[in-house]
């Protein structure tokens, strides 16, 4: 009988010490990465997963359809991630940037899925209201393009909403 | 004569082993950020976190998850082994060593779960679900005036209620552990009584 109740204690006790100093051991010389694994350091410093920094999204190219009074701004964005992303919605308003004029919203129209590693162009169609019209007829009379910037720029990537309070500077969008 | 075993017990005991081999590949509870952005499984026996497709773990959570899979196998083992022997003279330290470990492991592990979603809340004032969905927003310090929302999903498992069943299992083996005892007979055995001796002379 005491035999058996000592054997249970020696269980017991092998079964949390054990672990616990094994990992104490393995880790004696760097007590801090007992609580913050490698890929937590990663993250802390910006290089997650691949290695390079995340950048933001880069402004290609602007078209301007008269018609339609809409300017299609194209954007390149590369997916530092192993990991498959979707931009689920994007939107902002736009503006003058020489006289913070509102001139219109964007939207990008469909969801875009960015796989793992691969750079992929990102439209948003902005319109243009007719108090935009009117003032690139008085204030920009004369001009083939001028500078806008995207302002309370809200973008959903994967579930998670950004909202961002700074202006995005778009140089040379055609307005005509 | 048929032996007698302790059937609580013994489903308990392979219960138990089943928890601990399907929680090995499921978690016990899920939180799920975004649409599987990134994803914590946490369980007793095995805990990891999967961020943006790159899997990792806690080097003192695997630690304190080994402590938890090795009590919990020793528990089976040794439930298991009470039961079909539940009348033995040392069942008895058998069974007080093996059926409260599951329901403590339970318990431990929802304590500590509630503990840390309030943790969470009361120092980043961040709202994580123990169940269900919600959208919380990231404190405005941790994000540089960006304002960030995240749909954050969490259920609990079934490897979860299976432990539950386990440990009710346990319980229910200690509680006909008393029954089997008083059913069980004393050994009688046959008396013999001495016919009085007649003195001859």
């Amino acid at each position: 009988m005491q035999k058996i109740r000592l054997l249970l204690t020696l269980i017991t006790l092998a079964t949390i010490v054990g672990p616990i100093a094994g990992i104490l051991l393995v880790y004696q010389n760097n007590l801090l990465g007992l609580v913050i694994p490698p890929e937590v350091n990663k993250i802390m410093n910006g290089t997650f997963v691949t290695g390079n920094p995340l950048e933001p999204p880069v402004f290609v190219d602007s078209q301007y359809n008269v018609t339609s009074q809409t300017v299609a701004l194209t954007f390149r964005f590369t997916n530092p991630f192993n990991f498959d992303l979707t931009i689920n919605s994007m939107s902002a308003d736009i503006q003058c940037d020489a006289h913070n004029f509102p001139l219109g919203h964007a939207t990008l129209n469909n969801p875009v899925n960015i796989r793992a590693s691969e750079t992929a162009t990102i439209t948003v169609l902005g319109t243009w209201t007719q108090d935009a019209i009117n003032h690139f007829q008085t204030a920009h009379a004369g001009a083939q393009s001028i500078d806008v910037e995207l302002v309370g720029l809200i973008i959903n990537v994967n579930g998670i909403n950004v909202q961002t309070n700074e202006h995005i500077k778009i140089s040379n969008v055609p307005i005509a | 004569m048929q032996a007698k075993i302790n059937w609580f017990g013994l489903a308990g005991g392979v219960t138990t082993i089943v928890v601990i081999i399907v929680s090995l590949f499921s978690p016990w509870w899920q939180l799920t950020i975004g649409e599987n952005l990134a994803k914590a499984n946490v369980s007793p026996l095995n805990t990891n976190f999967d961020l943006i497709g790159t899997t990792f773990t806690i080097p003192l959570i695997w630690a304190l998850n080994v402590v938890s899979l090795l009590t919990l196998v020793a528990s089976g083992i040794v439930m298991i082994v009470y039961s079909i022997a539940p009348t033995k003279s040392y069942s008895k330290h058998l069974l007080g060593f093996a059926y409260k470990k599951p329901l403590f492991t339970l318990l431990f592990f929802v304590a500590v779960l509630f503990a840390l979603t309030l943790l969470v809340q009361a120092i980043l004032h961040f709202n994580v679900p123990l169940a269900g969905s919600t959208t919380s927003t990231l404190p405005t310090e941790f994000t540089e005036g960006t304002t960030i929302s995240v749909l954050l999903s969490a259920e609990f498992q079934w490897p979860f209620w299976l432990a539950a069943v386990a440990a009710g299992l346990c319980i229910a083996a200690r509680i006909y552990h008393k029954r089997i005892t008083t059913t069980q007979k004393p050994a009688t055995t046959p008396t013999t009584t001495t016919p009085p001796t007649v003195a001859t002379t």
